[in-house]
């Protein structure tokens, strides 16, 4: 008898916890951000890859600006060419050259096997339009360089790949996630190409913390992560926690610095999260990948069509670590836990200005065409 | 300005004393102390890099394969612990016997062979430069940088009873073993330089070959211990940059930072301890650039801070060459002060203390 009234009160709190539970769920639930990537882990997955078509009488040979290994845009145009390879069933040729003064020996050799396309990663303008200029049946793409005006050839074509937006969201984060309300950029030199990302950061991070302060260095070179290091260090000591790094194979020394000090960095270009777990934050992606691999695609389909086309996040060439596609979630593994729990309003902080922005309801500046900044 | 140097010589010094005492003062209590770490952590690569040129210059060879010899270091710093859990030490140890290699090499090549001494160095910075990538590549797989979790950095160590100290305990502690090791190494190199016996017939073979020789120094002897002594000590700077600093290795990583460091050894003709100090001044003018870039309230392009280093170098060089020349003016002018009547006479054909 006593076990059995026993039971039914058991029975009667456990329905009575497991409601309150429920309720409680409910309330929680209200402001929810579904995450793309784990609500539909096909969407995350790459699409299984069909057997890659024959069109090996098609070919490309694709000339890098210096030897492969940035871990940054080099990485990423070099992985578009193999992807074009391995999915399109194209020829192709990767050339590594040793800094600028090999880009014109290189394409003029890459000419003599006549392919179908050139691709040419961040030569000089100068450089790519006069050779253009002077085989004019050859067709070329430049990506990675920038020209003032359209050049005008018809056997040249480029994408012009802005990050001021991608790097806009970034700055959310960054703004939203700062604990000591500092937040810095370092870049490799103060030109206008590396000041898009910094504006667009800055901006970024002004929207969603007005009285942020915000840091600002230059390393002055490329490829020296020792000096890159040190100046990370010193915003770190300055009170920063979040530094979005625009230095290329510099860049490596910030990430580093963020690793050491136990703060957190950005990546740039390629996706950056994996090589310092729970210290990079995100990284504000620059697809040159895709720029290539819709050359490639271009020549195949036939639909090569010369001049300069400007794109940017609408178009996915630029974009987050964290967006559909890529899906880091390393942050989220191995991130301080403090900071974790607010991932999912950042998110949906993101996906707001995201839709702003392509609506053009909110236009971030783009300090390539406005270099007055 | 021989007569205002000679008319204020006095005060002159005494305001090259107060110049320096208030750098000091502003150094010490004017900078946030990360500067200062900062400033000591960018001198080290100087500091040793400096010590390599002199030892070698001082022997009469123009070592100006520093640069080369340090980014052997700093690969070689790299490979060794890539993958294979050794301690961040051992691989700072190789890296220097690997720079004293390359220097042993170097040197059997220029005395031996009797290879152009400049276009030797040239040479061999370009190898080194091509040959480190190549062997990132074939070996190791890697484009452009080597890193991987299982290459650890040196790791930092806080001296007992220093540490303790009020303002210095955070100056003087808190680095890794190759900063420590490089202030003992400058020491070492002023000891054995001119206070052994080793040291005088290095210091003869540099300042006079053939008078060496004839007093029975074997030169060749000198000259290959002090490349390869110069190679260990390059290749340990190096190996400060990818194990020290980083615990990677990038494709040419070092950045001129031999130069810089042959540079810093000229600056300070070839001494030693002011080779330290001028180290330590090009350190600190780099990490002043850096912390007036990060500061908000500075509204200078920065490229102009970046060429604070330059600009004090330029600055500091001037300063030198001035007080060289007036020293010299002034030794001419006290000479002529003091025998010119002797020296009139003798003009005139007269011997002097003749009646």
């Amino acid at each position: 008898m006593l076990t059995v009234l026993r039971r039914r009160v058991l029975f009667a709190v456990l329905v009575v916890l497991l409601f309150g539970a429920l309720a409680a769920n409910a309330q929680d639930a209200t402001p929810e951000y579904v995450d793309q990537c784990l609500a539909d882990p096909s969407a995350a997955a790459p699409e299984a890859a069909a057997p890659a078509p024959d069109n090996s009488d098609i070919s490309f040979a694709i000339i890098l600006p210096n030897a492969r290994g940035d871990r940054s845009f080099i990485d990423s145009a070099a992985a578009g060419a193999e992807r074009a390879i391995a999915e399109l069933g194209v020829t192709g040729t990767i050339i590594e050259t040793n800094g600028a003064a090999e880009h014109d020996a290189a394409i003029r050799r890459a000419i003599q096997d006549s392919p179908d396309l050139i691709i040419t990663i961040a030569v000089d303008p100068s450089t790519i339009e006069e050779i253009a200029d002077e085989f004019p049946n050859q067709r070329f793409a430049a990506q990675e360089t920038f020209f003032p005006g359209d050049p005008g050839l018809e056997n040249l074509a480029l994408f012009n790949i802005f990050t001021h937006e991608n790097s806009y969201l970034a700055g959310i984060a960054a703004g939203m996630l700062t604990r000591t309300g500092i937040v810095g950029a370092v870049g490799g030199l103060d030109v206008p190409g590396i000041n898009l990302f910094i504006v667009g950061f800055e901006e970024g991070v002004q929207s969603v913390c007005a009285d942020c302060q915000l840091l600002r260095s230059y390393v002055g070179d490329f490829s020296d992560p020792v000096t890159a290091k040190e100046q990370a260090l010193s915003m770190y000591a300055e009170g920063a926690d979040i530094l979005y790094q625009v230095a290329g194979r510099s860049g490596e020394g910030v990430l580093d610095a963020a690793a050491e000090t136990g703060n957190l960095a950005i990546g740039v270009d390629s996706n950056q999260d994996d090589l310092y777990p729970g210290n990079i934050l995100v990284s504000a992606l620059k697809r040159v990948d895709n720029a290539v691999f819709s050359f490639v695609q271009s020549v195949v389909d036939e639909t090569y069509v010369p001049g300069i086309t400007n794109v940017g996040m609408a178009e996915g060439f630029a974009g987050l670590s964290w967006d559909l596609g890529v899906c880091s979630r390393t942050f989220d593994q191995n991130g301080p836990a403090d900071l974790v729990e607010q991932l999912p309003a950042v998110r949906t902080a993101i996906e707001e200005a995201r839709a702003a922005i392509l609506a053009g309801e909110l236009v971030v500046t783009n300090a390539l065409l406005e270099p007055a900044q | 300005m021989i007569a205002l140097v000679d008319k204020y010589q006095r005060q002159l010094r005494l305001l090259v004393i107060l110049f320096g005492l208030a750098l000091l003062l502003l150094v010490m209590f004017g900078l946030p102390i990360n500067v200062l770490q900062s400033s000591i952590r960018l001198a080290t690569p100087y500091v040793l890099g400096a010590m390599a040129a002199i030892v070698a210059s001082r022997a009469g060879v123009l070592n100006l394969a520093i640069d080369g010899m340090m980014l052997l270091g700093a690969f070689i710093a790299v490979a060794v612990l890539y993958k294979t859990g050794l301690d961040p030490l051992v691989g700072a140890l190789l890296a220097t016997v690997a720079g004293g290699v390359l220097g042993l090499v170097f040197a059997v090549l220029y005395l031996r062979i009797r290879i152009n001494l400049v276009i030797l160095a040239l040479a061999v910075n370009l190898f080194i430069v091509n040959a480190t990538v190549f062997f990132m590549r074939t070996q190791y797989g890697a484009f452009g940088t080597l890193a991987d979790p299982s290459i650890r950095g040196l790791p930092t160590i806080e001296l007992p009873f220093i540490n303790q100290l009020p303002y210095l305990g955070s100056l003087l502690s808190g680095y890794n073993a190759v900063v420590y090791l490089s202030w003992i190494l400058a020491a070492v190199v002023w000891v054995v330089l001119f206070r052994t016996q080793f040291g005088r017939h290095l210091r003869a073979v540099g300042e006079n070959k053939e008078a060496a020789e004839s007093v029975g120094i074997n030169i060749t002897r000198v000259q290959i211990f002090a490349l390869t002594f110069s190679g260990m000590l390059a290749g340990l700077a190096g190996a400060f940059l990818s194990i020290g600093v980083l615990s990677q290795f990038v494709e040419n990583m070092t950045g001129g930072r031999g130069w810089i460091a042959i540079t810093v050894s000229l600056f300070a003709l070839e001494q030693p301890i002011p080779a330290f100090f001028t180290a330590l001044f090009f350190g600190l003018s780099e990490a002043l650039s850096f912390y007036l870039q990060s500061r908000p309230e500075i509204q200078l392009p920065p490229d102009l801070l970046l060429a604070i280093p330059q600009i004090a170098t330029i600055a500091a060089l001037m300063i030198v060459a001035l007080r060289v020349r007036a020293g010299v003016l002034l030794k001419r002018r006290n000479f002529a002060a003091q025998f010119g009547k002797e020296l009139d006479k003798l003009r005139q054909g007269q011997f002097v203390g003749g009646d």
